[in-house]
């Protein structure tokens, strides 16, 4: 190759040449023997070394040069912001496993633990402060026709499955609207003096004086209160 | 050394994903300097590579997981990101680079036929007014500043290298790891494109004759 390297062969070596990258002895003897006879190639060397000068400096002109500080502390924010909310996706997560997992039990209890063929109870439901008849916290969903009909046996049945409600049924609240049987109420246990009784329209004179009464109300959908019932 | 870089880099990208404030930090701060000299050159705008780092080190902070360690050092995938990030960066904005004025009649007078033709062996015919090497005469801030200019014109794949090895100094092989390609496809790139920045360069010939760059005078 050594006196035979032609200006093609040199063009392909030329940049490698001057900055030192071909280690290749004999090559960069041939190479420096063709640009001494070769004029445009002698030229090329010389371009191809001021090249290399040129990015070398622009490559020394950047080498201190460091992101502005403004985007560190941004994406710190960004980082710790991130990793607030993949915490609280995780911790909701876990919450709502756990959730599930209490549901399920529960279920699986309720299931497991119900005398065979009997259904569901379902508490509270079909509850009307118009009827003025007592009212059966534990009565199954159903129409308020059905409901009415079907009172006395579901009081019987609740004496069976809870024995804290033995003392009476729900007496409806005065001046309030009826509960449908849809109506996702809620049965709250509470403690009442005699006067906050008499509020909720219960026979106070049934009750002893200067005691607190434990109770049991009927709260609707709509968070007012529909039946009271005594516990004791 | 690189070997421990690389495992000093996995722990903390693992710390990352935990949550661990300091290892963001240690990992911005050994990256940053770097990523953001790359996206200077690729860009020719600090403005806008400090937006490409901030959205790759934000890339990081959400797909913390993607990283494979089989796949390559998570240098590679930090210069990946920013890669995509600046493909992305040019398509949106559709940008076309500035030129400083000089180069830009050099290129239109290159594309009017004064361009570098090679005949049989390798070389253009003599021309009027290529008795001289074609960057004699201009300063070496001229040269550089010219070269600025022309390395953005260059297409991506040839850019890549120009800037990771001859700006940044990296060696073919840590190239080839940065750019995901072989060592031979970067020393190919490399080549063309040194070539083709020459040719770029050479109708800005201005000035006075000056020596500068003759071998052995740097």
């Amino acid at each position: 190759m050594n006196d035979e390297m032609t200006c093609r062969e040199f063009d392909e070596i030329v940049h490698e040449f001057v900055r030192m990258e071909l280690l290749d002895v004999s090559v960069r003897e041939a190479a420096l023997q063709h640009a001494e006879h070769c004029e445009p190639c002698a030229r090329r060397m010389a371009d191809a070394t001021a090249l290399a000068v040129a990015s070398e400096m622009i490559g020394q002109s950047a080498q201190g040069a460091q992101t502005p500080a403004r985007v560190e502390t941004s994406l710190l924010t960004a980082f710790q912001k991130h990793h607030r909310r993949a915490s609280w996706r995780r911790t909701l997560e876990w919450a709502s496993v756990g959730a599930a997992a209490a549901v399920l039990l529960v279920f699986l209890w309720t299931v497991s633990g119900r005398p065979r063929g009997q259904s569901p109870s379902v508490p509270k439901k079909d509850v009307s402060s118009q009827s003025g008849m007592p009212l059966d916290a534990q009565a199954p969903a159903t129409s308020k026709g059905d409901a009415a009909s079907q009172a006395p046996d579901a009081a019987v049945a609740d004496s069976s499955l809870s024995e804290t409600y033995v003392a009476s049924d729900f007496v409806p609240v005065p001046f309030t609207g009826a509960i449908s049987a849809d109506d996702p109420g809620m049965i709250v246990r509470v403690q009442l003096t005699p006067a906050s009784l008499a509020q909720l329209g219960y026979p106070v004179a049934e009750t002893p004086d200067q005691e607190l009464v434990l109770a049991d109300v009927l709260v609707g959908e709509d968070g007012w209160p529909r039946g009271v019932k005594l516990i004791q | 050394m690189a070997e421990s870089v690389e495992t000093r880099d996995v722990e903390l990208l693992r710390r990352l994903a935990a949550g661990d404030d300091d290892a963001f930090l240690e990992i911005y701060h050994r990256h940053q300097a770097g990523l953001f000299r790359y996206a200077v050159h690729m860009t020719g705008s600090p403005e806008s590579a400090a937006d490409v780092v901030q959205e790759t080190f934000l890339t990081l902070i959400r797909h913390t997981g993607n990283y494979d360690q089989a796949k390559g050092t998570p240098a590679a995938f930090l210069f990946g990101i920013a890669r995509n990030h600046l493909r992305k960066l040019r398509e949106k904005e559709g940008r076309y680079v500035p030129l400083s004025e000089e180069l830009a009649q050099g290129l239109s007078a290159g594309e009017n036929g004064d361009s570098w033709r090679t005949n049989g062996n390798g070389h253009s015919p003599p021309r009027r007014g290529q008795a001289e090497a074609i960057l004699e005469g201009l300063e070496r801030a001229q040269i550089a500043e010219l070269l600025r200019d022309a390395i953005l014109t260059l297409p991506d794949h040839y850019r890549e290298p120009v800037t990771m090895c001859d700006l940044e100094g990296k060696s073919y092989g840590e190239a080839a790891i940065l750019l995901e390609c072989p060592v031979g496809t970067v020393r190919s790139r490399l080549n063309r494109a040194r070539s083709m920045l020459l040719d770029k360069l050479r109708p800005a010939r201005l000035g006075p004759k000056a020596n500068w760059a003759r071998p052995g005078g740097k």
